[in-house]
C-alpha cells in the first residue's frame, strides 16, 4: 500500500467513533457512590446542635442556685485567688461559645 | 428533562441537588469517558471503569466550580486524565491488558480487524500520545481543547498527535502476521 493511502485508512480509522459502551448499571453504581445530599447533612448537623443546646440548658437549670453562685464568682475576680476557678460558669461560657461557633459555621 | 442541555441539567445539581440530573449527566457521558479511559489503560475494562466512577465522583463534587469556560465533557476529560495519571504514579507505567479485545483468530469484517489491529497498536504509544490521539480525533477536539485537557501546550499536543500517528504507521506497517490496510 503507498503511503498516502496509508495515511487515509490511519486517519479514517483513527476518526472512527467508539462504539457506544453499553451503561449496564455504571451509572446506577456511580449514584449509589455519590455522599449524602448536602442538605441532609446540614438537617442532621442542626438536628444534633438543637439536641445539645436543649441538653445544656436542661444541665444549666439543675445546676440551679450554684450557677448563680458561679457566676457570681466569676464575675469577682478578687475571690479567683482566695477559692477555687468557677468552672460551672466557665463551661456555661464555653458551651454557648461552642454552639454558637457551630452554628455561625453550619453553611460553611 | 432527558432533552434538557447540559448546561440546564448542571444548575439543577448545583443549586438543588438534583440527583435526577446529575444521572442523566452520568448516562450521557458514561460512554465517552470509559472509552478515554479503556484507552488510556490499555484495555483494562475494571480499572478503566474504576477511575471513571471517580471521575463521576469528584465532578459531583466540584461541579459548582465549573464556569462552563469549555464543555462538560472536556471538563470531565480532563478529570478523568488527571485521576489515570495519578494510578500511573501511583503503580507505575500501565501494562496492556487488552482483555476486552477480542481475540484476532476469530473471522471477522476487514474494517473490524483493522480497527482491532489499530487498538493493539495504540497500547505501544505513550500515554499522553493515546491521550492526544483520542482527544483529536475520536472526541472530535480542537488542539487548543486537548490542551487544555491534557494540561500542556498546544505545541505538545501537536508533536503528540504526530509522533502517535508516526509510530501507529511504523506499527502497523505490512509484516508477518500483521492484517495489512
Amino acid at each position: 500500500m503507498n503511503e498516502p493511502e496509508e495515511q487515509d485508512w490511519l486517519e479514517r480509522a483513527l476518526r472512527a467513533p467508539d462504539p457506544p459502551i453499553p451503561d449496564a448499571g455504571f451509572t446506577r453504581r456511580t449514584l449509589a457512590a455519590l455522599p449524602p445530599p448536602r442538605r441532609q447533612v446540614r438537617r442532621r448537623r442542626r438536628v444534633l446542635l438543637l439536641a445539645a443546646a436543649v441538653a445544656s440548658a436542661l444541665a444549666l437549670l439543675a445546676a440551679g442556685p450554684a450557677l448563680t453562685d458561679s457566676f457570681g464568682q466569676l464575675l469577682d475576680w478578687r475571690a479567683w485567688a482566695s477559692c477555687s476557678i468557677p468552672w460551672l460558669a466557665l463551661a456555661c461560657i464555653a458551651t454557648v461559645i461552642g454552639l454558637t461557633v457551630s452554628l455561625a459555621t453550619d453553611d460553611a | 428533562m432527558a432533552a434538557a442541555p447540559d448546561s440546564e441539567l448542571i444548575v439543577r445539581v448545583v443549586e438543588h441537588a438534583d440527583r435526577d440530573a446529575f444521572d442523566l449527566l452520568v448516562r450521557r457521558h458514561q460512554s465517552a469517558v470509559r472509552a478515554l479511559l479503556r484507552r488510556l489503560t490499555c484495555g483494562d475494562h475494571a480499572l478503566a471503569d474504576d477511575l471513571a466512577q471517580d471521575t463521576f465522583l469528584r465532578a459531583y463534587l466540584k461541579l459548582h466550580t465549573f464556569r462552563g469556560d469549555s464543555a462538560l465533557a472536556s471538563w470531565l476529560y480532563r478529570i478523568a486524565y488527571n485521576l489515570f495519571l495519578g494510578e500511573v504514579r501511583r503503580r507505575g507505567p500501565l501494562r496492556p491488558a487488552l482483555d476486552g479485545l477480542p481475540e484476532p483468530e476469530s473471522p471477522r469484517p476487514r474494517e473490524e480487524a483493522l480497527l482491532l489491529d489499530l487498538e493493539r497498536a495504540m497500547a505501544g504509544l505513550s500515554e499522553a500520545e493515546r491521550a492526544a490521539l483520542d482527544l483529536c480525533y475520536k472526541k472530535d477536539l480542537s488542539h487548543q481543547e486537548a490542551a487544555w485537557v491534557l494540561d500542556c501546550p498546544v505545541g505538545t499536543v501537536k508533536t503528540h498527535v504526530l509522533r502517535g500517528k508516526e509510530k501507529l504507521r511504523r506499527l502497523l506497517a505490512p509484516g508477518p502476521g500483521k492484517v495489512t490496510p
